[in-house]
């Protein structure tokens, strides 16, 4: 078999009977097994910490990914490993420049604690991803400490034609030069806080190496349409290197927008704020941005004079900010008049209404909305939600009914639950023209609901209730029309009803009606348990129901407090009655039915069936 | 059946405002008002200039018109009982793709694609971004929406007054 991966750690965790070879983590015998054991099972991918590795396993021609880890001597040879995609190298010592060109496959490439002599060249003609991190380029003088001789120390000359993503993190600023990469797309650079505390005129250097960071990355940003981030993090106040805030900044190009943007990234909120911009016109100014640079690094409190604030927000059309406007809560979106001028009167353009009664007196909301649709431009209104929140105003639901019936209202979403609407309500349904979803939910009718909507699609009924209550305030059904619900809705195609009572429909209006599904739950009143015969009612009550919907092309009713779910689905001239099975998702067919006329014989099997399922619970 | 023109496999070319070409089927650029026009109108020969919208944007905007393709047309083919679940499952996951794909933008990027698809016709975008920009500035003050927008008052301070006593009701 080939191996796909092994991992060598050489600093514990050994068996037993390896003890003798962990002290160090140096036992060369074990090492070269394993190494010469690795090269016969074309391994993929190693992971080690072994520091004098085996010169053989890099030999190893079918390695795709390789991680190096603190590795002091020389670096292996990678000539031979021309399938390698993946290379990470952590804290190794680059003593030769060229170490990557061999490297013709590799696609990412981690650098990361590692330090170089002098120039490092990366070339890699697929290479894709290039991440380094605290890279340190120096030569150390006789005491240790670092000097830079001559300025190309510390060059990183990267040829990448195929490289898309940048990451430089907590460097130095480094002599960059990455004419090779046209591709470039996303360059990210994250600079730490220079490790020398006392700055003074250090300050200099380090904005000019910034630059000449930079420069090495200008042409890629006018040929193509990449992001240039450079953040500033840690900034600490003694230091006095950053003054504006404690942030970061964040220096961004676009092609499409043809500015160079300087903002300011506040890290608690993450929000970005546009502190300069620059229209570019040809190419990247490198004086503008040298002034950018020495405000945001300087000493003073930066004075910003020549700000150009942009504000997209209200630059964009009309409409579009209506839109905007129309998701939110109607009282957030009246406050928008003070924001400037041109903000005064967009609100009284938007095209639905989010009226919603929080903590205010009903008083107080009714003056809101009633301002709100004095001053709202006649306009039509494409949706209408309002929730009062169990607070009551009969007169105010009425000015919302009537309003939103004068305005086409083609959406409506509300939770007022209590009697008196119903009037305001009806009004609203019978005449809403062009109404295609209708939804109510947990509504509770008076006596009869009738819903005649020209253009209704699809009609949600969940949770209704029809009572008249006595003087006790318990429910009666006085009349059998009560609770009957006639709907005329000649396109009517889908019919949802859930956690209802049964009710008596009257559907004959509805032709087109395709699919009905019907949920029950369990009645409210425990009469399975105690009365005997209320079984009986409540199936003549849903007979009653079905009744008016024998016409839909497939009906189905599930019986929530049952095992199974009853199926009858009509097909032309043929109509079947069908248990599902809920747990297996199996259709039994009990009874293929030919029913041409007889709705009595569908009747009957209906009624046989709905006493079967009711055996669940009552014993007959 | 009504747009003939439309093949599955015929392609548009569009080019963007800073002139890369692009290449939309015919079945996914429907979704563009603009584009959808043009088919019918049978004028959709060589490149489609979108002098309006830049190619990263452009660039979003196909992405989404094809992922909402691509959900059209697995939903289909589907058995009936199953179908509904399946359905559903859809929209979940459509819904947090559309979260996903707006989130990852920037503000700007934001405001581009709203222009964008606005210029476009495509109807399922520009809502999907405006209630972004919605939901940013949801809740805030006044005062927070102009400093989180850069939106400068030209009022002055009586005039605000003014204004504020005016709608006073839905400052309370």
């Amino acid at each position: 078999m080939r191996l796909e991966e092994v991992k060598t750690d050489a600093i514990g965790d050994f068996p037993q009977s390896l003890a003798e070879c962990t002290e160090g983590g140096k036992s060369q015998p074990l090492v070269e097994n394993i190494s010469n054991y690795a090269l016969s099972k074309s391994l993929e991918e190693p992971d080690t910490n072994v520091t004098a590795f085996s010169q053989s396993l890099y030999q190893c021609q079918t390695l795709r990914a390789l991680k190096l880890g603190p590795y002091s001597s020389d670096l292996p040879n990678l000539s031979s490993l021309t399938l390698l995609m993946t290379l990470e190298l952590t804290d190794v010592w680059l003593r030769d420049c060229d170490f990557f060109s061999k490297c013709l496959v590799l696609e990412n490439l981690s650098i990361i604690d590692c330090e170089v002599f002098s120039t490092l060249n990366i070339s890699a003609p697929q290479l894709v991803k290039l991440v380094i991190s605290n890279y340190r380029s120096s030569k150390k003088n006789r005491n240790g400490k670092i000097v830079r001789t001559s300025p190309n120390d510390g060059k990183i000359v990267i040829t990448a034609p195929r490289l898309k993503f940048f990451n430089l993190k907590e460097v130095d600023p480094l002599v960059l030069s990455m004419d090779g990469c046209p591709t470039l797309e996303n360059v990210d650079i994250h600079i730490t806080q220079p490790f020398c505390q006392k700055l003074g005129d250090k300050k200099q250097t380090f904005i000019l190496d910034v630059f000449h960071m930079i420069v090495g990355l200008i042409h890629v940003k006018s040929v193509s349409k990449e992001k240039f981030i450079l953040c500033r993090n840690n900034v600490d106040e003694e230091t006095k290197i950053a003054v504006l805030n404690k942030g970061t900044f964040i220096l961004s190009y676009r092609y499409a927008d043809a500015e160079t943007k300087v903002m300011e990234l506040k890290k608690e909120t993450i929000e970005e704020r546009v502190l300069f911009v620059y229209p570019m016109v040809n190419g990247f100014d490198l004086n503008q941005f040298a002034t950018i640079l020495e405000e945001l690094f300087g000493e003073k409190e930066a004075h910003i004079s020549n700000q150009i604030e942009i504000d997209r927000l209200s630059n964009l059309p009309d409409h579009i900010i209506y839109d905007i406007l129309s998701f939110l809560d109607t009282k957030y979106v009246v406050q928008t008049c003070v924001l400037s001028n041109k903000w005064r009167y967009h609100w009284i353009h938007i095209h639905n209404l989010n009226l919603e009664c929080r903590r205010n007196t009903i008083a107080n909301f009714k003056k809101f909305v009633l301002h709100v649709l004095r001053h709202r431009k006649p306009l039509n209104l494409n949706r209408l939600r309002f929730h009062f929140n169990g607070r009551k105003s009969q007169s105010l639901v009425e000015s919302i009914s009537s309003y939103a019936l004068s305005k086409s209202l083609e959406e409506l979403d509300t939770n007022v639950t209590f009697l008196e609407n119903l009037y305001g309500f009806k009004l609203a349904y019978t005449k809403c023209l062009v109404f295609e979803n209708l939804s109510i939910i947990e509504c509770e009718v008076l006596s009869i609901l009738k819903i005649s909507a020209p253009r209704l699609v699809k009609l949600v009924i969940s949770n209704f209730r029809s009572s008249k209550r006595n003087k006790n305030g318990k429910v009666v059904l006085a009349e059998p029309n009560d609770g009957k619900i006639l709907i005329t809705t000649p396109r009517l195609k889908f019919f949802y009803l859930k956690d209802v009572d049964p009710l008596v429909l009257s559907m004959d209006d509805c032709p087109s009606l395709e699919k009905v599904d019907i949920l029950m739950s369990k009645p409210f009143c425990d009469f399975f348990q105690k009365i005997g015969d209320k079984k009986q009612m409540f199936i003549r009550d849903m007979f009653h129901m079905i009744e008016g919907l024998f016409h839909a092309k497939s009906l189905r009713i599930s019986l929530n407090f049952t095992k199974e779910k009853f199926v009858l689905r009509r097909n032309n001239e043929e109509t079947k009655i069908a248990v599902l099975n809920k747990e297996t998702g199996e259709e039994q067919l009990v009874w293929p039915l030919y029913w041409k006329k007889s709705k009595t014989r569908a009747h009957e099997v209906a009624a046989k069936l709905l006493r079967k399922q009711f055996k669940n619970f009552v014993p007959e | 059946m009504s747009t003939p023109s439309v093949s599955v496999n015929r392609v548009l070319k569009l080019k963007s405002s800073d002139g890369e070409i692009f290449e939309v089927k015919q079945t996914v650029a429907v979704q563009s008002g603009v584009l959808k026009q043009m088919m019918e109108d049978g004028c959709t020969e060589g490149e489609i200039p979108l002098n309006n919208v830049d190619s990263p944007t452009l660039a979003k905007i196909i992405e989404w018109c094809n992922k909402h393709h691509d959900n059209d047309v697995e939903g289909r083919v589907l058995s009936e009982e199953r179908e509904k679940e399946k359905e559903k499952e859809k929209a979940a996951d459509m819904k947090k793709w559309e979260s996903e794909f707006i989130d990852a933008l920037n503000r700007d990027e934001i405001y581009f694609l709203l222009t964008g698809s606005n210029y476009m016709d495509i109807k399922e975008l520009l809502d999907c971004a405006a209630q972004k920009v919605a939901d940013m500035v949801k809740g805030k003050t006044p005062e927070a929406i102009r400093e989180m927008f850069n939106i400068q008052s030209d009022f002055t301070e009586e005039e605000e007054e003014a204004i504020r006593k005016e709608n006073q009701w839905a400052f309370d």
